[in-house]
């Protein structure tokens, strides 16, 4: 509305979400050995973009870990460690949420490979996505994946997102295509719904 | 029970209430620019009562304004972010029952600061003032069918529906969804949260 540009308003603190099986809950600097010993997998990284410093350093997660840590302090973006209700607190993977900034992509994440194959990525991505749309009321959420991410892609195929664009990204692996999704509140509540009735 | 006809009665000024990131203090005709820069935006008003002019008249903040602060039947604090208190995002305002279910309260918040939550976390905090310090037994709340994230602020507040009835708002004809909040569930709803 106005011509000069808004400082955007802070967001609420990142809040406890659960789902069947798991609890996602704020991350914490107590989180970054674990991350250091689960995040730095090929199959992991290779689809992730190329800002991913590869091979990953010793102090990696710990300087990842404090970067997102200052972004939730200024309220900027959501950060959950995402955990498993039947092994307690410790962090398998990683889930981010924030507001559209025009570059068309607003949730970031990643799983233990150890963990995959079970759904639960999209049991995550499903509560967060639930959060944005009836707790905050995004009107829409822009997604994206690198081609050939076939995990990442299924999740958004899931969550009834449709492809709108695809566009050359650099990636760990080297240049790529990513894949980009609009997912709208409007869909997702409908598919939510239809769900329950059943 | 009475029901406060008497439309000479002027409130008080309202206290000024803070919450983790908003301060909402009283209106004040200072408010009127940034208020008629924010509002002036089809987004905003769509929605509510068809009294409110459209187009909006370029004096329409100031004399609104104005004439809240002359009249005093309604409680406004003007939305602000905590630290910033000049700058005004948006309006919530409350008034007595009147008897008739008519809506208590109003409020309204610029489009830049939409999806963030902000609008429930001002509401439970006038909501908390007129149940706690003002002892008011309930809340009459509406909002057009159509206005998804005005209704979804009274399901969180754990307001409930008593009916529907039809209304005009700035867009045309329209559905006002009519909700009752009542003190007791509201205080109830706090307390489990905060334990839970």
């Amino acid at each position: 509305m106005s011509d000069e540009p808004e400082k955007p308003a802070p967001l609420p603190p990142t809040p406890v979400l659960e789902t069947p099986r798991l609890i996602l809950r704020p991350l914490r600097a107590s989180d970054a050995p674990t991350i250091q010993r689960r995040f730095p997998q090929w199959e992991v990284v290779r689809f992730l973009s190329a800002i991913v410093p590869w091979p990953y350093p010793p102090d990696g997660a710990a300087a990842n870990t404090a970067a997102c840590l200052a972004e939730l302090e200024r309220r900027e973006k959501f950060h959950w460690a995402i955990t498993l209700k039947a092994s307690g607190d410790e962090l398998i993977g990683v889930i981010d949420l924030w507001p559209e900034t025009g570059k068309r992509t607003q949730r970031g994440f990643w799983l233990d490979p150890a963990f995959w194959g079970r759904g639960l990525m999209t049991e995550a991505a499903e509560r967060v996505s639930e959060y944005a749309f009836t707790e905050l009321d995004w009107t829409e959420l822009y997604l994206c994946n690198a081609e050939g991410n076939t995990g990442s892609h299924r999740v958004k195929e899931k969550q009834g997102a449709r492809i709108i664009d695809r566009v050359p990204a650099a990636y760990v692996s080297g240049p790529g295509t990513k894949v980009v999704w609009l997912l709208k509140q409007e869909d997702w509540l409908r598919r939510r719904e239809m769900r329950h009735v059943r | 029970m009475t029901t406060p006809t008497d439309t000479d009665i002027r409130l008080p000024l309202p206290p000024v209430l803070e919450t983790e990131r908003l301060t909402l203090r009283p209106m004040r005709l200072a408010d009127a620019p940034a208020l008629q820069r924010r509002f002036n935006d089809w987004e905003v008003v769509k929605h509510l009562n068809g009294h409110v002019p459209w187009p909006y008249p370029d004096d329409g903040a100031e004399s609104h304004v104005r004439d809240s602060l002359e009249k005093r039947d309604r409680y406004y604090w003007t939305i602000t972010l905590r630290g910033a208190p000049d700058d005004a995002l948006g309006l919530i305002s409350i008034k007595p029952d009147a008897g008739d279910q008519s809506e208590q309260r109003g409020f309204w918040l610029g489009r830049d600061f939409w999806g963030r939550g902000l609008m429930t976390e001002a509401a439970e905090r006038v909501t908390e003032h007129a149940f706690v310090d003002l002892q008011w037994p309930h809340l009459w709340l509406g909002n057009a069918e159509a206005n998804r994230a005005s209704h979804r602020v009274k399901e969180k507040q754990g307001a409930k529906i008593m009916g529907r009835v039809p209304i005009r708002t700035v867009s045309g004809d329209a559905i006002k969804v009519v909700w009752l909040l009542k003190r007791e569930d509201w205080l109830k709803r706090r307390e489990l949260s905060h334990v839970g």
